[in-house]
């Protein structure tokens, strides 16, 4: 529990840090992390690019166009005239709209992270409104040693370049990975295990070795 | 008296040939028959092996020249082969560059995504589903091997178990190099151990020197579809190895020596995986040793491998 604690308060000291450092790494150079006295700043270093976990997405309405493709309307089409049920802890508990969402995080509930007041905007904990551009750092608050994993490389998928001097780096955010309405990774299946050691393959080997001999 | 004798003489010259010319006669017959057979592997060369081949030199040993027309020769090879135009380069080590790479057990979830992205990379044989990554399904509680099963086919993860990829970790300390009889493998400035496929004669010597089992042996050459062999190949890393030969992974040298990330890293989903340079204390694989609780594996053996494994709180 203490172990806990700690990291709680891990995690609102790096937020703290990430609330400037993580709005200014997203999209810009490895370069503005860097501490200002290191010789390397001489050095040309390419783009860390942090995919976006914006824009507010378009929900689904259940209609179709006369093609086939589904009409979506923006959240606040609906939300601008409708007064939002607070607070709704589960899809379950709504009459009409976002039914069958599947919601496991925690003990959150809607409001926790969807503004009910703009809807085109997410809200921290501490009642600030904040683009779905910077959702990461709203994931932050609660998820602060991932965060700083994050942060120094550790936790996340990656494609591109290990030397930025070299090339550019691509990473995910939260969301590409983890579905904020339910974040545990899902289970899935392998890619298929290796084929070396199953004896009708050596056989078929052993065959192929003999044919070889004999020509 | 002198003419006397010698019509005897001549006498026995005419009968033929006495016992000492017959074994001369013999021998030189057993020695053809043993040149004959010694040579013969000569003209079984001629169908797989060139004789530029043959007589390649180690790969310490080319000049830049001779380099250069080895990876020509290997290109048209290639194309021969397998009717694919490839790009094999020499990618050599950087100053100031020592890889090390870290794996977070915590994370990885067992999807063999690495192990496939390594097969499809290194241009591993197709049938065998060869890869250098072998992930094995642990029980928790600790790291026995005996208990672990490379061979898993349902979802992962599994509530009980926890996934442990095994490559190699490029010891600082490598038995298998050291077993070599005729230094076909060595560790390079970078830390990466590389084989020379032309050189090595495979004894597998190597193969059961290493902990982990690490390296693989061509059985026979790797069989991949023309249009899937990847073209970007390295002549110590992912050129279409020969039959015969050992392999193994090189931290796929021929992306990473050029800044890129390995392509297991690339296809982790959970970014399980960090790599970067031991000598830069600004990079990713530093903050993972200086902030973590990092192990490494087998690590009463002494073999000190460049490849770390560790978990969160």
């Amino acid at each position: 529990m203490r172990r806990k604690t700690a990291f709680q308060i891990t995690g609102i000291v790096s937020l703290s840090l990430l609330t400037g450092v993580l709005s200014q790494a997203i999209g810009t150079s490895q370069q503005s992390t860097e501490p200002a006295n290191k010789p390397k700043e001489a050095i040309q270093r390419f783009p860390v690019h942090t995919r976006s976990p914006g824009p507010s997405p378009a929900i689904e309405t259940g209609f179709t166009t006369g093609s086939g493709e589904p009409v979506t309307a923006d959240c606040s089409t609906c939300h601008a005239t409708r007064t939002n049920a607070v607070p709704v802890r589960s899809a379950a508990e709504l009459e009409s709209f976002h039914l069958g969402l599947n919601f496991e995080h925690g003990q959150l509930v809607c409001a926790s992270c969807h503004d009910p007041g703009n809807n085109e905007e997410l809200r921290l904990a501490d009642g600030t409104h904040t683009p779905w551009a910077n959702a990461m750092q709203l994931c932050a608050q609660c998820h602060g040693p991932q965060a700083r994993d994050y942060e120094n490389g550790s936790h996340g998928g990656m494609t591109g370049y290990w030397d930025t001097t070299l090339g550019p780096r691509t990473r995910n955010s939260c969301v590409q990975c983890h579905d904020p309405h339910s974040p545990a990774f899902p289970q899935m299946y392998p890619a298929p295990p290796p084929r070396d050691r199953h004896i009708s393959i050596r056989s078929q080997n052993a065959s192929d070795h003999n044919e070889r001999h004999s020509e | 008296m002198s003419t006397d004798s010698k019509p005897p003489k001549h006498d026995s010259g005419k009968i033929g040939f006495d016992r000492r010319t017959a074994l001369k006669g013999g021998a030189a017959m057993l020695g053809m028959a043993a040149l004959a057979k010694a040579i013969a592997p000569i003209t079984e060369w001629t169908s797989d092996m060139s004789v530029d081949e043959f007589l390649q030199k180690h790969y310490k040993e080319l000049k830049p020249g001779e380099l250069q027309t080895v990876l020509a020769r290997l290109e048209r090879e290639a194309v021969e082969d397998h009717g694919v135009d490839v790009s094999i380069n020499d990618y050599r080590p950087k100053e100031g560059v020592k890889f090390g790479y870290a794996l977070n057990l915590s994370i990885c979830i067992g999807c063999r995504k690495c192990a496939e992205a390594c097969h499809i990379e290194n241009n591993h044989d197709r049938e065998t589903n060869q890869s250098y990554i072998r992930v094995f399904e642990m029980e928790k509680g600790g790291i026995d091997f005996e208990k672990g099963d490379a061979n898993y086919n349902h979802p992962v993860p599994q509530k009980d178990k926890f996934y442990m990829p095994v490559q190699c970790q490029q010891c600082e300390n490598p038995p298998c190099v050291h077993v070599c009889p005729v230094e076909a493998t060595w560790k390079e400035q970078d830390g990466i151990v590389v084989v020379d496929y032309n050189w090595c004669i495979g004894c597998r010597y190597c193969e059961a020197a290493c902990p982990y089992h690490a390296r693989r042996f061509n059985w026979k050459k790797p069989e991949i579809p023309s249009q899937d062999i990847n073209p970007d190949q390295g002549y110590l890393s992912n050129r279409v190895r020969p039959a015969g030969v050992m392999e193994k992974c090189t931290f796929c040298l021929h992306r990473t020596r050029k800044g890129k990330l390995p392509a297991c890293l690339e296809a982790c989903p959970t970014g399980a995986r960090v790599f970067g340079n031991l000598l830069d204390p600004e990079s990713e694989i530093r903050w993972v040793l200086e902030n973590k609780r990092v192990f490494v594996l087998k690590e009463e053996l002494g073999t000190k491998p460049q490849f770390f494994y560790f978990f969160d709180e």
